[in-house]
């Protein structure tokens, strides 16, 4: 019986999901306890109360950084798999739509022209990333041709390459001591940077932007269908496509404008999820979540453990990526 | 009037890229328990026409009605509980099994937050089952062939369990045996009452199975009635602008064309 087995599929999916949230529990759990001072490994209770320094690590830089690493991987692993099916493109992510670009240039006008003030890079970053995107789709409007899919997805790569351009020019104008290397520390991503200061708004809005996002994890199916197709079966692609698409931007601004640019995250995670939890949206985008969280997590913990300078952490997932997805594409697991 | 389900109302309709395609004067209606064909050379507005009726394109002047409520006033949930279509074919992005595909034909019915149970499954496994796929549930739908998608694509709207069914051309893939059992699940759909309109380029398949026929060239009605009425030779030759024989064989007409 079909539908037997249906239910049984759903149950040995959500034991699955379960599993893996309980393992980035675990992580989290490991992430929090452990460091490099007073000495690398656990840090005990004892620690905290009689060492000012290492409680104000934990509370101030720890703390902070954890949680971000977290929501960071989650918002990626969720946005990646939204604009994925909204574009119907295994290759979309926010990076498409002139977000990632279009941050990297704010955060960059804040180094160079505002003494990297912290919570001033953030906001520039986060109106950057909006206005790559208003831009994807105002020009994307003017498009006479083609579906919409690959009207925004050209108007996407057109205004990522001017961008690029300005990130250029901001890179030759930066003085080439501490703003160059403050703006290529960003482009590669990294949580080292992030302290209490301005760090819970942003943890916030990725929450908000998650569970907005996941409310709707069944029904991000339907826009995986082509247009036409969506319609009839009742999903209102101004209304619910629209808001998975701002919450998805939204949140991943809002992370990258204090993580800087943790690439290829929101690229191979969602593939990852579909392997590992099915196609349905249902329990891949829940996974996606869970997955990308993982990956950022695990590895900001791993460089903070085991290297003593700080390396930046889109370097690492580009690498894991890369290799990931040269796997997948060559065994036939992810076709395009 | 009350058993008119659609009715199209003087629909014209331009489309707004600078196309000179115009339909116009359209003045049709489609009743329960009735097959509608469209018939037509290509480009003649039979998909505009589907199109119109899934309200995806919105009429120039006229009015379009489903169960005597001008589709202005109802909701796209309304709609999407009333009016099923069925595109001839689909490209699908991502690896879905079958049953997770059927399953989205359920989507009018949920709450916008909610995802299918127990009881979507069952009906989408008997739909399944009717378009003869039950070995398949659990495959990948990009590994299907052309003419398996078809069916898949009749499973999703027969879960979606409409009053109206468009199907686009929607058995183009179909072999001899699946283009049967698309035809008895077509008539079995209408002898429950829906009302179906499909469109196809085979005037064979058309008269098989149709009540009524539709003629369409350049945008316009060239005859509409009763499929023995419409069915003519002289009536496909002047719609298909080439000479065609209609030959009784065994109680089934076959068209020939030179």
């Amino acid at each position: 019986m079909i539908k037997n087995e249906y239910q049984i599929q759903v149950k040995k999916k959500r034991r699955r999901l379960s599993l893996f949230f309980l393992g980035l529990i675990a992580l989290a759990a490991v992430a929090f306890w452990t460091g490099r001072y007073p000495k690398l490994g656990w840090t005990r209770l004892a620690d905290l109360r009689a060492d000012p320094i290492a409680a104000n690590l934990f509370w101030r830089l720890r703390i902070p950084r954890v949680a971000t690493a977290l929501m960071s991987g989650a918002m990626l692993g969720a946005g990646g798999f939204v604009s994925q099916n909204i574009f119907r493109n295994p290759l979309a992510s926010p990076d498409f739509l002139g977000v990632s670009q279009g941050a990297a240039v704010g955060a960059a006008i804040a180094i160079v022209f505002f003494s990297n003030s912290a919570p001033l890079r953030q906001l520039t970053a986060f109106c950057g990333g909006s206005c790559g995107l208003l831009l994807s789709l105002a020009i994307a409007r003017r498009i006479r041709f083609g579906g919409w899919v690959m009207r925004l997805l050209l108007s996407g790569a057109t205004v990522s390459a001017f961008f690029s351009g300005l990130l250029t020019v901001l890179k030759i104008v930066a003085d080439g001591n501490n703003e160059l290397h403050a703006i290529e520390f960003w482009i590669m991503g990294g949580y080292n940077y992030v302290t209490l200061n301005g760090f819970a708004p942003v943890v916030g809005i990725a929450v908000v932007s998650l569970t907005m996002i996941g409310l709707f994890r069944w029904r991000t199916n339907l826009f995986s269908l082509p247009e036409e197709s969506a319609l009839s079966l009742g999903a209102s692609l101004k209304g619910e496509r629209t808001l998975l698409l701002w919450f998805s931007v939204l949140g991943i601004s809002a992370i990258t404008s204090i993580s800087g640019v943790v690439g290829w995250v929101g690229l191979l995670i969602p593939h990852l999820a579909r392997i590992a939890f099915g196609t349905d949206s249902r329990f891949g985008l829940s996974g996606s979540m869970i997955l990308g969280a993982l990956i950022t997590l695990g590895s900001d913990t791993a460089i903070r453990l085991l290297s003593p300078r700080e390396i930046p952490i889109g370097i690492v997932t580009a690498f894991f990526s890369v290799i990931a997805l040269a796997v997948l594409i060559s065994s036939g697991k992810v076709r395009f | 009037m009350t058993e008119r389900t659609l009715e199209f109302d003087r629909v014209r309709f331009l489309y707004d890229n600078g196309s000179p395609f115009e339909l116009s004067g359209l003045t049709l209606f489609f009743r329960p328990g009735e097959i509608t064909a469209l018939l037509g050379p290509n480009g003649s507005g039979k998909t505009t026409l589907m199109k119109l009726a899934n309200r995806r394109l919105i009429p120039e002047s006229g009015q379009i009605r489903y169960g005597g409520r001008p589709f202005t006033e109802l909701s796209r949930r309304a709609i999407s509980r009333a009016i099923g279509f069925v595109p001839q074919s689909e490209g699908i992005a991502f690896d879905y099994s079958v049953l997770d595909y059927v399953l989205m034909g359920r989507a009018p019915w949920l709450s916008p937050l909610a995802a299918p149970g127990a009881e979507d499954a069952a009906i989408a496994a008997a739909a399944i089952a009717e378009v003869g796929l039950s070995a398949m549930s659990r495959r990948s739908v990009r590994k299907l062939s052309g003419g398996q998608v078809q069916l898949v694509l009749l499973a999703r709207v027969l879960v979606q369990s409409t009053q109206v069914l468009l199907l686009d051309e929607a058995s183009s893939a179909l072999d001899l045996a699946n283009k049967r059992l698309f035809l008895e699940i077509i008539r079995s759909l209408a002898a429950r009452g829906k009302t179906i309109i499909l469109s196809t380029h085979e005037p064979a398949v058309a008269e098989a199975v149709a009540d009524q026929i539709v003629l369409m060239k350049n945008g316009t009605v060239q005859a509409a009635g009763p499929s023995a009425a419409v069915f003519t030779e002289a009536n496909l030759s002047a719609v298909y602008d080439t000479p065609i024989r209609i030959f009784p064989i065994e109680g089934r007409q076959v068209v020939l064309w030179t």
